[in-house]
C-alpha cells in the first residue's frame, strides 16, 4: 500500500496543470491583440513608448480612453459571465444552466434599464449596477417559483424561457416610457450587448462588485464539487446547503447585474465555455470554475476583436456573434441530454 | 461512535413518519434498519445521520448534539451513504471516489497524500481498483454501487449509515457489499444499514431494528426480532428458517392470505393462518 | 331610414366646407411635419392654425415652440386630422405618407413641403408657401432678413479652414446635401462627414472621429430629459480630452433641422466660434 501512494497523489491532480496557465496566456494574447487592434491605426509599441516617457497624445488617449476600458470590461464581463455560468450549473446540476438561458441576464437587463433611463444613475452612478444586480435578483426569485427545488431539465428551459419574455417585455416597455426619445431604439444593446464605446468610470464603477461576486462565486468551489453526488450526500459531507445557496444567489447577482449593466445581456458565453472546458478538468466542478472564468474572458475578447475587424457597417452586437457561436452548441447539448435521459 | 435517537418525532401536516423512536447504535455491530415500504426507514436513517432536523427528540452523537458550525466536524466522522445513483457529471471512479475527501479537505482541495491512500485503500477494499479510469457511465449498476461505497470508505469515518446499498445489484455484489459492511463493523465502525432483503439482514446483521408505520416494532438479534408473528404482523408473510455452518438464514416464502400486513398494525388475526 | 341620414351627416362632415371661405387665404391650416410647422407659424396668422404637430411645440426640437403656445398638437394621425376639418395641410412627401393619402381621399388639399438643402431652396420655400398663404409681404420679409444678415457676416476666410464635425447622438455625422453641410459651408468650415463618408449620414465611432483629429467638434445638442446611451456617447471622456473648450460647441438642432432665420443664427454661432478658434491657435 505504501509504495502505491506516492504515484497517485500527483495523478490526481494531473489534467489541471497545464490548463490554466494556457488558459491565461491565451488571454494575454487576446489582450494585447484587443488593446492593439480597431478602428483607427494605432501602433501598440509607440503608444507604450509614449505612455512610458509621460507623454499624453492622440495615440495614448485612445489607448486609454478607448481601447483600455473595452478591453479590460471584455476581460470583466467575460470572466463573470463564464465564472457564473459554471457555477450556475454546478449547482443546478445541469449542464444547460447559465445566465442567459436561464434569464438572469435579461432580468438584470430590465433593473439596469430603470436606474438608466429614469435618469438615476447621471445623479448616483452606482445605481446603474446595483439596478442589474436587482433585476438579476428578481429573476431567482421567478425561478424558484417556476422550476422549484428539484428542477428537471425541462421545467429549467421552460421557466427561462418565460422569465425571458416577460423581461423583455418589461425592458421594451420601460424604454418606451423613457423621457428620452432615443431609448425606445435602443433595445437592441440591451438585449444583444456591445462593448462599444465603454469607459474607464464603466470599469471603476463595476470592478469591486465583480470581484465581490467572483469571490462568492469561487468560494463555493468545493461545495459544488460536493453536490455531484447530490444534496444529501453534499449535507453529509459536510456543506452547509443554505449557506451555498445564498453565495451562489448572491455571487451570480453580483457579477452577473454588474456585467449587464454595463454591456447589455451578452448570452451563451456561460454556457458555451463550461461545456468546452469541463473534459478538460476531468468533470470536476470546482476546477471548472477558474478555467471558467479565464475562458469566458478569452471568448468575450475573441467575440469583441472579430465585431471590431468586420467590414460591416454599424457594428455588429457582440451578442449576435456569441448567439452564432452559442445556439448550435446549446442545441447540440440538449439533443445530447435527451437521448442520455433514461440514464 | 454512539449514535443515540430519542424520542424522535416527525410529520408532515398529519402524517406520522417517525412517532416516538427510540433507539442506540454502538460502535463494533452492523444494525440492520428493516420493515415495509413506507415505514420511515429512510426518514430514520437520515435523521440519524443529521441530514435532518425532527419535530421532537433528538439524536445525540457521543452524547453530544452538533451545532450547525459543527457539522464540519462531524461530516468526518460519519458517512452517509443515499439510495440510488445520483451523478450529475461523467466523472472517473478515482476522482469519484476522492469526493469522499471533502470532508477532510480545506477550499482548495489540494489532494495530500493522505487522501490519495484513503482513496486507494476504498478501491482495493471494495475491488474496484482497475475500475479507476472508467467513467461511471460505462459500468453496470452493480459495479456503480461498489464506487458510491468506495466513495463513503473514503471518508474513513467512525461511523457508516447506508441507504439500501444492495438493490437493484446481483447476488455476487450483493454478497460483498454485506460482507464490506460487517468487515466495516468488526473494525469497530458504528454501520447502519437500510434493507430489505431480510435473507441477508438475517445473516448478516448484529442486531435489527424493524419499522413500522413509524413505529420501532422491535429491535434486537434478528432471531428474537423476526419471530413468526412479528413476521406476520409486520410483512404480512410466513417464512422458511434454517442454518448453514451456525449462521442463521430466513426465507419469505407465502404470503399469508386475508392478510395485508402493511396497511393494518399488528392484529390478532394476522398471525393464524 | 335613420342610417342614411347618419351616412350623410358623415359625409357632409367630412367635406371640405366650401361656403364661407375666402377664395385666397385658407383659414383652418393643419401642419404634419415640423419644419411646415415653423413656416407656418412665422408667416400666416395665429387664428388661421388649426394644428401643428407636437414636435412644433417642443423646444428641444422646434424654434417656434414659443408661439405654438396653446394651439391643438397632433401626432401625424388622419384621426385627429380629419375632426379638424382643414382646407389645407401642410405635410413633407416621406413621412405620414398613409395619412397625406388618406387626406387626399377625403378631398382634403394636401401640399407637399420636402426638406430643403440649400439656402436657395429655402429661399424658395418660403416665397412658394407664403404665396400659397396668401403672405406674400410677410415670406419677402422673412427671405430678406436672412439674405441681410448672411451678406452681413460677409465671406468666410478661403484658407485654413478648420474641419468640423457634427456629431450627432449614436455617433451620425451629418454629410452633404443636407442644411447643416450649407451652414458649415457659410461658415468657413470643412464638414469631416465629406472627407469620411459618401452618403448623407453615417456613424463615426469615437476612435475614427478622433483619428481624423477635426479642429471643431460641433455637438447637435438640446438640454436632454432623461439618459440614453446615444446621448452618452456625445459626454465620452475621450471626446472631452481631445477637444477642449475652444475646439467645441454646441448648436441647438432647433436651428438647423429646418429652413428658417435658425440657419442664420447658426452660421452666426459657428463663424464666432471659428474666429475663436483661430485667434486661440495664434497664440499657441
Amino acid at each position: 500500500m505504501m509504495a502505491s501512494d506516492l504515484p497517485h497523489a500527483p495523478r490526481l491532480e494531473a489534467g489541471s496543470q497545464w490548463l490554466l496557465p494556457s488558459l491565461a496566456l491565451l488571454l494575454l494574447l487576446l489582450f494585447l491583440l484587443s488593446l492593439g487592434l480597431g478602428e483607427a491605426p494605432l501602433s501598440l509599441p509607440s503608444a507604450f513608448g509614449a505612455l512610458l516617457a509621460g507623454e499624453r497624445n492622440l495615440e495614448t488617449l485612445v489607448l486609454l480612453e478607448l481601447r483600455l476600458p473595452r478591453t479590460l470590461l471584455g476581460v470583466m464581463v467575460g470572466a463573470s459571465l463564464g465564472l457564473a455560468g459554471a457555477a450556475m450549473q454546478g449547482f443546478l446540476r445541469n449542464p444547460l444552466a447559465e445566465p442567459g438561458v436561464i434569464g438572469v441576464s435579461s432580468c438584470a437587463a430590465f433593473g439596469a434599464v430603470v436606474a438608466f433611463y429614469s435618469g438615476l444613475s447621471l445623479t448616483f452612478p452606482l445605481a446603474l449596477p446595483l439596478g442589474g444586480i436587482a433585476g438579476a435578483c428578481l429573476s431567482v426569485l421567478f425561478l424558484h417559483l417556476l422550476a422549484g427545488r428539484q428542477a428537471s431539465t425541462l421545467s429549467l428551459i421552460l421557466a427561462g424561457v418565460a422569465i425571458n419574455a416577460f423581461a423583455a417585455a418589461l425592458t421594451a416597455l420601460a424604454l418606451n416610457l423613457a423621457p428620452n426619445p432615443y431609448a425606445a431604439l435602443e433595445i437592441v444593446f440591451w438585449i444583444m450587448g456591445s462593448l462599444a464605446d465603454r469607459t474607464m468610470a464603466h470599469v471603476e464603477l463595476v470592478a469591486p462588485i465583480m470581484l465581490l461576486g467572483a469571490f462568492l462565486l469561487v468560494s463555493s468551489a468545493r461545495g459544488l464539487d460536493a453536490l455531484t453526488l447530490g444534496e444529501d450526500t453534499a449535507a453529509s459531507l459536510g456543506i452547509d446547503l443554505g449557506l451555498l445557496r445564498l453565495k451562489l444567489v448572491l455571487g451570480t447577482a453580483l457579477t452577473v447585474g454588474s456585467a449587464v449593466a454595463v454591456s447589455g445581456a451578452i448570452g451563451f458565453v456561460g454556457l458555451v465555455v463550461p461545456h468546452i472546458l469541463r473534459p478538460l478538468v476531468a468533470q470536476q466542478p470546482a476546477r471548472l470554475l477558474p478555467a471558467s472564468a479565464l475562458g469566458g474572458a478569452a471568448l468575450l475578447l475573441a467575440a469583441d476583436l472579430l465585431v471590431r475587424l468586420m467590414p460591416i457597417g454599424p457594428e455588429l452586437k457582440l451578442g449576435v456573434v456569441t448567439a452564432l457561436i452559442g445556439a448550435p452548441i446549446f442545441l447540440l447539448l440538449l439533443r445530447r441530454l435527451r437521448r442520455e435521459l433514461p440514464d | 461512535m454512539q449514535i443515540i435517537a430519542r424520542g424522535l418525532q416527525v410529520h408532515i401536516g398529519t402524517a406520522r413518519l417517525l412517532d416516538g423512536i427510540d433507539l442506540e447504535v454502538r460502535p463494533g455491530e452492523l444494525l440492520g434498519l428493516i420493515g415495509p415500504n413506507g415505514a420511515g426507514k429512510s426518514t430514520l436513517l437520515r435523521h440519524l445521520a443529521g441530514l435532518q432536523v425532527p419535530n421532537r427528540g433528538e439524536v445525540t452523537y457521543d452524547g453530544q448534539r452538533p451545532k450547525r458550525k459543527e457539522r464540519p466536524a462531524l461530516a468526518r466522522r460519519l458517512a452517509y451513504l443515499p439510495q440510488g445513483v445520483d451523478i450529475a457529471w461523467p466523472l472517473r471512479v478515482e476522482r469519484l471516489v476522492a469526493l469522499g475527501r471533502i470532508p477532510h479537505q480545506g477550499f482548495l482541495r489540494r489532494q495530500q497524500t493522505r487522501d490519495a491512500a484513503a482513496v486507494e485503500r476504498a478501491l482495493q477494499r471494495t475491488g474496484i481498483a482497475e475500475l479507476r479510469d472508467r467513467p461511471l457511465v460505462t459500468l453496470s449498476g452493480g459495479e456503480r454501487m461498489l464506487v458510491l461505497l468506495a466513495r463513503a470508505l473514503a471518508v474513513e469515518a467512525e461511523a457508516l449509515l447506508a441507504d439500501e446499498p444492495i438493490a437493484a445489484l446481483d447476488p455476487n455484489h450483493q454478497l460483498r457489499v454485506m460482507e464490506l459492511l460487517q468487515e466495516e463493523a468488526r473494525a469497530r465502525k458504528t454501520v447502519v444499514a437500510v434493507l430489505h432483503d431480510l435473507a441477508l439482514a438475517v445473516r448478516f446483521c448484529d442486531r435489527l431494528a424493524l419499522l413500522h408505520q413509524g413505529r420501532l416494532l422491535a429491535v434486537g438479534k434478528p432471531r428474537d426480532v423476526l419471530d413468526d408473528e412479528t413476521l406476520a404482523a409486520a410483512y404480512g408473510v410466513r417464512a422458511l428458517r434454517g442454518e448453514r455452518e451456525g449462521e442463521p438464514f430466513l426465507l419469505a416464502w407465502e404470503r399469508i392470505t386475508g392478510c395485508r400486513g402493511m396497511e393494518r398494525p399488528l392484529s390478532s388475526s394476522c398471525s393464524h393462518s | 331610414m335613420h342610417w342614411r341620414l347618419l351616412l350623410l351627416a358623415i359625409l357632409v362632415a367630412l367635406l371640405p366646407l366650401e361656403a364661407g371661405a375666402s377664395e385666397e387665404r385658407s383659414q383652418r391650416i393643419v401642419s404634419l411635419n415640423l419644419c411646415a410647422d415653423e413656416l407656418l407659424l412665422r408667416l400666416a396668422d395665429r387664428e388661421d392654425v388649426a394644428s401643428i404637430t407636437f414636435l412644433g411645440a417642443d423646444e428641444r426640437f422646434s424654434s417656434v415652440a414659443a408661439l405654438a403656445e396653446g394651439l391643438h398638437v397632433n401626432h401625424g394621425k388622419a384621426e385627429e386630422v380629419l375632426p379638424l376639418h382643414p382646407d389645407l395641410v401642410l405635410a413633407e412627401p416621406y413621412s405620414a405618407r398613409s395619412t397625406t393619402q388618406l387626406l387626399r381621399r377625403a378631398g382634403i388639399s394636401v401640399l407637399d413641403l420636402p426638406v430643403p438643402t440649400s439656402f436657395q431652396e429655402v429661399y424658395q420655400q418660403i416665397e412658394k408657401l407664403a404665396k400659397t398663404l396668401g403672405q406674400e409681404e410677410r415670406g419677402r420679409r422673412l427671405v430678406t432678413s436672412m439674405q441681410q444678415r448672411l451678406a452681413a457676416l460677409g465671406p468666410p476666410p478661403a484658407a485654413g479652414q478648420p474641419l468640423a464635425a457634427v456629431y450627432q447622438p449614436n455617433g451620425f455625422l451629418v454629410g452633404p446635401g443636407t442644411l447643416v453641410h450649407e451652414v458649415l459651408t457659410a461658415a468657413g468650415l470643412r464638414n469631416l462627414a465629406a472627407v469620411a463618408f459618401q452618403d448623407h449620414y453615417g456613424a463615426l465611432p469615437v476612435e475614427r472621429l478622433l483619428w481624423h483629429q477635426p479642429d471643431l467638434l460641433i455637438l447637435n445638442r438640446a438640454e436632454e430629459r432623461g439618459a440614453s446611451l446615444a446621448h452618452e456617447i456625445l459626454r465620452h471622456p475621450a471626446l472631452k480630452e481631445f477637444f477642449s473648450e475652444v475646439h467645441t460647441a454646441v448648436v441647438h438642432p432647433s436651428l438647423w433641422t429646418c429652413g428658417g432665420p435658425g440657419l442664420v443664427e447658426a452660421v452666426e454661432l459657428l463663424r464666432a466660434a471659428a474666429t475663436h478658434l483661430r485667434q486661440a491657435e495664434a497664440r499657441e
